[in-house]
């Protein structure tokens, strides 16, 4: 009876609406949202009713990707400490790291995508992964295409690299 | 980037609109979280302070790389952290912000500090250096190799040029092998921050060689000067690296050895001055067995050697020289640790303690002690100092074993052991399952048994920029050949 006064015990799992730029609701878990630590930092200060989240840099095809990663690491980190937990061998972490190598293998600009809402959500092992996979990417590159990828504009006096 | 403000009214409904208000300020602070992030991670020791200090260059640097990129600077300068230095050096060319960031001290310092998990690991972590016999040039007998394996199975290997150069004399000294083979004595003393510290111990010579940036140094001559009595004139000179964190600055120790009973002689050379600097010691060491070929958390050296004493006429112990005080010191063995009758017994660090990979031959007896019969077996004790300094500290990991005739060469960081075998190569013992497998390079297992084996972290440290000696023209066909992937 006291339930249908307070939906918010319906679900056992609070949830938080995240907005995305194109007018996007993805409602997540709570723990889920919380790997964001910039949604963490403003967590606190905000009432029990009011957790949406406008995240107006970041596209609803790239917050699907986020949400995804995020649900997945909260959910493998609980089954790697459970596992700890009841001393039985696992090799989570290996799987998760075999996760992510998989998440992380798309095309340039969904990359770029990520990496940019990493950065904006703050998402520290996502950003690390994305940044390692942009170095992994463009390490054997020439400088001209490096200007490309990053728009620089080539204020080299001495371009030994620019006939390539 | 920010999407405009027109396209929010949509959802600024109710609680949204404070919402919004809470959140812009985040869009803005989450550009410079990670500038202070990576300001305090990863700087290890080898920080210069007169970098950290000077941030004029780097801020600088940083402002165009914003205004040039459409990406923050933080993940720019995160991105180009995570590259190997053969990127880098070409990526210099990109723009010039570019170009002064990775000159700059302290992306140099952060990038040497930077662990990356970069796929292919361009890092390498070992160096072997060793000497060939060239069958099919009997005109120059000996020739240097120096490999460097990229992987952590050892199966990876590139061959690093070693820059010919000239002597103080006049002479030029090629690796590739000279006329009268005194190749042979120019040994790989140690390495650090992908510096590798060289020593000529027909001529003296001592260089620095930084091979992934391509720059060698002739370090100038010492005051001291080896005793007639020894034949071979600087065979009883033993060198160090190191960084000294006071100043700042890396450091090379020279000691001369001495008889028993007479004090050595030390003196040290700062890179920032150029110049060599004698040290008072009243210690005197007879007899060098072995040294990790890298400093003890990159500023203190250590030695297994001989020391003479009052109470006994000798003892083994290590020896040690702290960069940053300038003093040697003394560390004993286990009581149970002797040396006395094996020279194969080798010093190492792992995981940033000082190690002793003590050999012991069975059965024991007066014979095997001594190691003269060829199918004698010996075991492994691995002995860690858990706190530096501290006799009492001394704990024995495991034994591994038995071998034939095995030498230990050095721990990797993986927790496997680089074994010698005379006349078979190199060997890499896993100490877990005892399985043992041939080093080849290139194909080929390494033949020779004089060979020096060092870690390795490729690094753009330079050895010109403490000032400007130009000792550049002291050595031609600097080249490094196939880091390219």
């Amino acid at each position: 009876m006291k339930d249908s006064f307070n939906p918010s015990i319906e679900p056992p799992k609070k949830t938080v609406t995240l907005v995305s730029s194109d007018g996007y609701d993805f409602e997540v878990e709570e723990e889920v949202a919380l790997e964001s630590q910039v949604i963490k930092d403003g967590f606190e200060d905000k009432a029990v009713d009011d957790r949406e989240y406008l995240l107006f840099n970041v596209h609803s095809d790239t917050l699907e990707l986020i949400i995804k990663y995020c649900e997945k690491h909260v959910s493998s980190r609980k089954s790697i400490s459970a596992a700890a937990a009841s001393s039985s061998s696992s090799n989570g972490e290996e799987a998760l790291k075999e996760w992510d190598e998989h998440f992380i293998s798309v095309d340039t600009n969904t990359l770029y995508d990520i990496l940019m809402a990493a950065d904006y959500l703050n998402i520290k092992s996502l950003l690390d992964l994305a940044i390692q996979k942009v170095a992994d990417t463009i390490h054997g590159r020439s400088p001209e295409q490096i200007r490309k990828k990053f728009n620089i504009e080539n204020d080299s006096i001495i371009d030994p690299w620019a006939s390539e | 980037r920010t999407s405009s403000v027109s396209q929010l009214p949509t959802y600024l409904n109710g609680p949204c609109a404070a919402l919004f208000t809470s959140l812009g300020p985040l869009v803005f602070r989450s550009v410079f979280w990670l500038g202070n992030k990576i300001g305090h991670q990863g700087l290890g020791a080898s920080v210069q302070p007169q970098a950290l200090l000077n941030t004029t260059t780097k801020k600088k640097a940083k402002l165009s790389i914003v205004s040039c990129c459409d990406m923050p600077e933080d993940v720019v300068y995160r991105i180009l952290l995570c590259l190997p230095v053969i990127s880098l050096l070409r990526f210099k060319s990109v723009c010039k912000s570019w170009c002064s960031l990775i000159q700059s001290s302290i992306f140099i310092a952060q990038h040497l500090n930077y662990r990356s998990t970069f796929k292919e690991n361009y890092n390498g972590n070992l160096i072997i250096f060793h000497f060939q016999r060239t069958a099919d040039s009997p005109r120059f007998p000996h020739s240097v190799d120096v490999n460097l394996f990229t992987d952590e199975k050892l199966e990876e290997s590139l061959n690093l040029d070693l820059p010919y150069y000239c002597d103080r004399r006049g002479k030029y000294v090629d690796h590739r092998g000279d006329d009268n083979g005194s190749i042979i004595n120019l040994h790989m003393v140690a390495s650090l921050d992908g510096i590798i510290c060289l020593h000529h111990r027909e001529s003296g010579e001592i260089l620095l060689w930084n091979p992934a940036i391509k720059q060698l140094r002739l370090l100038p001559e010492g005051m001291l000067h080896p005793s007639r009595r020894r034949t071979q004139l600087h065979f009883g000179v033993r060198l160090g690296i190191g960084f000294d964190v006071k100043t700042n600055e890396y450091k090379v120790v020279r000691i001369l050895l001495a008889d028993l009973n007479s004090t050595c002689r030390v003196e040290v050379y700062s890179l920032s001055t150029d110049s060599w600097r004698i040290i008072n010691t009243d210690l005197s060491c007879g007899y060098f067995f072995s040294d990790p070929k890298a400093p003890l958390k990159s500023g203190i050296y250590c030695w297994l050697v001989r020391i003479s004493n009052q109470i006994r006429y000798y003892c083994d112990s290590i020896l040690t020289f702290d960069f940053s005080n300038e003093l040697l010191g003394t560390i004993p063995l286990p009581d149970v640790c002797s040396i006395r009758y094996d020279v194969g017994s080798q010093l190492d660090i792992i995981s940033e303690k000082i190690a002793c990979i003590c050999r012991k031959f069975s059965p024991v007896s007066s014979d095997t002690e001594r190691c003269s019969s060829d199918n004698s077996t010996c075991h492994l004790d691995i002995w860690v100092l858990d706190e530096y300094g501290v006799k009492e500290s001394w704990t024995k990991l495991y034994t591994i074993g038995p071998f034939s005739m095995f030498s230990p060469m050095r721990f990797l960081k993986n927790g496997e052991l680089i074994l010698l075998a005379n006349d078979q190569g190199l060997f890499l013992c896993n100490p877990l399952t005892q399985e043992i497998k041939n080093i080849q390079v290139q194909g080929r297992p390494i033949q020779s048994q004089w060979l020096h084996v060092a870690s390795y972290k490729e690094s753009l440290v330079s050895i010109e920029k403490w000032n400007g000696a130009a000792n550049i023209e002291a050595f031609a066909g600097s080249h490094l050949s196939n880091t390219l992937p």
